[in-house]
């Protein structure tokens, strides 16, 4: 991997409740992206990803854990600090025409972060919106108009060019495709490669979508539950799986190829039961109730990430320390369920 | 033999007012079959008909929307020309309906139980015990546990999927001949959704019904389908068996909506949409086609033409579908792009 320009270590998040009970959102959630890299964050809905985003901008305050950008830790700035800093690390929310104020014109949108970043003259935003426009293949004639009147694609364009607009070197993108049709997500997705390759972008792609996923990304993270169970290169986790979860995960994408059909609706690997409350987590591992491979030690032992090789970590003992490997858990798992 | 068709629709045309005295041509000329137990996806972007075509197909196409020709066959009688009465008889009997978003679908006030009893005995003579025994009895064929005591849950209880496995089971109760989904399954987690298709299978596999699944996501097509339909424009552009779809398309809109999955075949259309306004002599999509001819694509109608027994197309240019993707003729994406 080339050098970092995110640095993530040890991240927790937990929003308080009503009496003293919390929601765990994200916990020692560590990784890196590196320079020019796309890392792809993947989970179910309420797996964290999110807010681990907005922590990387600072839109969320860690309670504990460490965020450096390239060389300089970001987490603790004072915002008079971290203010001048944020030109260099955006985000692209999710659901593009919720994050646009309808009043605003696409202008308006883009000028606000030049302003607030102290481009003072009128002329230089004007040259740098137009210049914006172009980059995300809006034509010049939007400016004038507000969001309602573009299609989901070109709201989505909008967002991204707000993104950029101070010329940032890593980007946050939210599921940035989730409400657009098939044909305009992959407009979205060969916009985010020219721009990368352009503009020399580091992304974090957090998506549910591992169609996408493979495709776009190099490194891919795996969230269960406020951890992630898996980190690895692209093909670590997509060829090489050492996780249940992530498995579990894999077996229910539809590949859009009927190649890759299941044989029999049997045999795909089924999470028992539902995603445990982030308000009272299990002891040990967290998805300890619903894999079927959890023995005695899983319920009791709360897991770490452990190193399977080099760049690829898993957060379960029994595929990385034990001499099982996930095949044999799983053939045999078959074979007891036929 | 061949199996016998359940649906079928012939020169089916709709179309609904719009402001002015214009009208918006949906449904242009389609005929389309569903035999005995296959499914059967139809696919297409955005506004192309396709749901528009399902609702007229059960008989749901009604003011301002307008079924101006055609027959729609079921059971060597044409719906179109049912009472309201016979409607009803016929919906939830004979055709299932599964719509997106199933708790919209359902009566907020009624325990689900009372919701699928309700409808086995509006089509059936049978008492509440036994109704509600059959009602158990689908409720576990699709997948969930402990229904007995779900019957007494309200719609708000269930969570999402749960939600729509309960719509799939009131779909399926009575057996019908056919299921219309639309959508089934988006808005729902990955890895719910891949088990909730994996239970309407199962289901249908059991009451013998065929399905007709309207859907954008190719992964969906992929994995359950038998036969796909491109719409474009309100017409059937192309018709296939799953594995010529995705490997020997031979329409260019069926190429673009391959695209749009980023698998790396297929070809991006121009962009634009079918003006549906004042429908064109000629090829309803030679605006956005790069194989236009520029003569006869853009004023000659084109029928059907059935190149093997189950492959159709109504393309004047499909022959060159097979040189386009052996890399023998490039065709560049951005045509029409202005």
């Amino acid at each position: 991997m080339t050098e970092p320009i995110i640095r993530v270590k040890d991240l927790s998040v937990r929003f308080p409740l009503e009496r003293g009970k919390t929601i765990q959102a994200c916990h020692n959630v560590t990784f890196e992206v590196g320079e020019r890299g796309t890392m792809g964050l993947v989970g179910e809905s309420g797996s964290g990803k999110t807010t681990v985003g907005r922590a990387l901008v600072g839109l969320v305050k860690p309670n504990s854990g460490e965020i450096w950008f390239r060389d300089q830790r970001i987490d603790n700035l004072k915002p008079s600090v971290f203010r001048p800093m944020r030109k260099n690390i955006q985000m692209v929310f999710q659901e593009a025409y919720d994050s646009l104020d309808p009043r605003q014109t696409v202008v308006q949108v883009l000028e606000e972060p030049l302003k607030l970043h102290g481009m003072d003259s009128k002329t230089e935003r004007r040259a740098r919106v137009s210049e914006l426009l172009t980059q995300v293949g809006l034509p010049l004639r939007v400016a004038g108009a507000r969001p309602a009147e573009l299609s989901a694609g070109d709201q989505q364009r909008v967002c991204i060019s707000r993104a950029l607009a101070t010329g940032p070197d890593f980007v946050v993108l939210d599921e940035p495709t989730s409400n657009l049709p098939p044909d305009a997500e992959m407009e979205i997705i060969e916009l985010l490669n020219e721009l990368q390759a352009e503009l020399g972008l580091s992304y974090l792609f957090i998506s549910h979508d591992l169609n996408l996923v493979k495709q776009f990304c190099d490194t891919v993270a795996v969230m269960y539950l406020s951890q992630i169970v898996e980190v690895g290169n692209r093909d670590d986790i997509f060829a090489q799986t050492k996780h249940p979860y992530s498995w579990a995960l894999l077996q229910s994408v539809l590949w859009p190829d009927p190649r890759m059909r299941q044989t029999s609706l049997a045999n795909r690997l089924r999470l028992s039961g539902e995603i445990p409350s982030p308000i009272d987590l299990p002891v040990g591992c967290y998805l300890a109730g619903r894999c079927p491979f959890a023995v005695d030690r899983c319920r009791v032992e709360l897991q770490e990430l452990r190193e399977y090789s080099a760049d690829h970590l898993v957060r379960c003992w029994r595929t990385v320390e034990g001499e099982v490997s996930l095949d044999t858990l799983i053939g045999a798992n078959k074979a007891m369920s036929s | 033999m061949a199996a016998e068709d359940v649906l079928r629709a012939e020169n089916l045309w709709v179309e609904y007012p719009a402001a002015g005295k214009r009208k918006i041509h949906a449904v242009n000329g389609v005929d389309l079959s569903v035999k005995q137990g296959e499914i059967v996806g139809l696919v297409g972007e955005s506004g192309c008909g396709k749901s528009t075509l399902a609702l007229a197909l059960m008989g749901l196409a009604r003011s301002p929307g307008k079924i101006t020709q055609g027959q729609v066959w079921y059971d060597k009688r044409d719906l179109l020309k049912f009472s309201d009465s016979q409607l009803r008889q016929i919906r939830g009997k004979d055709i299932g309906i599964i719509v997106q978003n199933a708790k919209s679908a359902m009566n907020p006030m009624l325990r689900i139980g009372d919701q699928i009893v309700n409808v086995i005995r509006s089509h059936e003579e049978l008492d509440v015990e036994s109704a509600r025994r059959r009602a158990i009895e689908m409720l576990e064929v699709v997948g969930i546990n402990d229904a007995t005591r779900r019957l007494g849950a309200y719609p708000h209880e269930l969570s999402g999927g749960m939600a729509q496995r309960v719509l799939i089971a009131m779909a399926l109760v009575c057996r019908p001949k056919i299921v219309i989904a639309d959508e089934p399954t988006s808005g729902l987690d990955v890895t719910i959704q891949a088990q909730v298709l994996d239970d309407l299978a199962r289901g249908v596999e059991q009451t013998g019904s065929a399905v007709l699944l309207v859907t954008q996501d190719l992964g969906l097509v992929a994995n359950y389908c038998d036969r796909v339909l491109v719409m474009y424009g309100g017409q059937i552009v192309e018709g296939a068996k799953v594995e010529d779809f995705f490997d020997h398309a031979l329409h260019p809109s069926t190429q673009g909506l391959l695209w749009s999955v980023g698998s790396g075949v297929g070809q991006k259309l121009g962009r634009g949409r079918a003006n549906l306004d004042v429908l064109p002599s000629g090829c309803y999509l030679e605006p956005r086609c790069a194989r236009s001819d520029g003569t006869a694509c853009r004023t000659d109608a084109q029928d059907l033409i059935e190149v093997t027994g189950s492959h159709t197309v109504r393309c004047h240019r499909w022959q060159l579908a097979e040189k386009e993707r052996n890399g023998v003729i490039t065709v560049s994406g951005d045509v029409g792009r202005l």
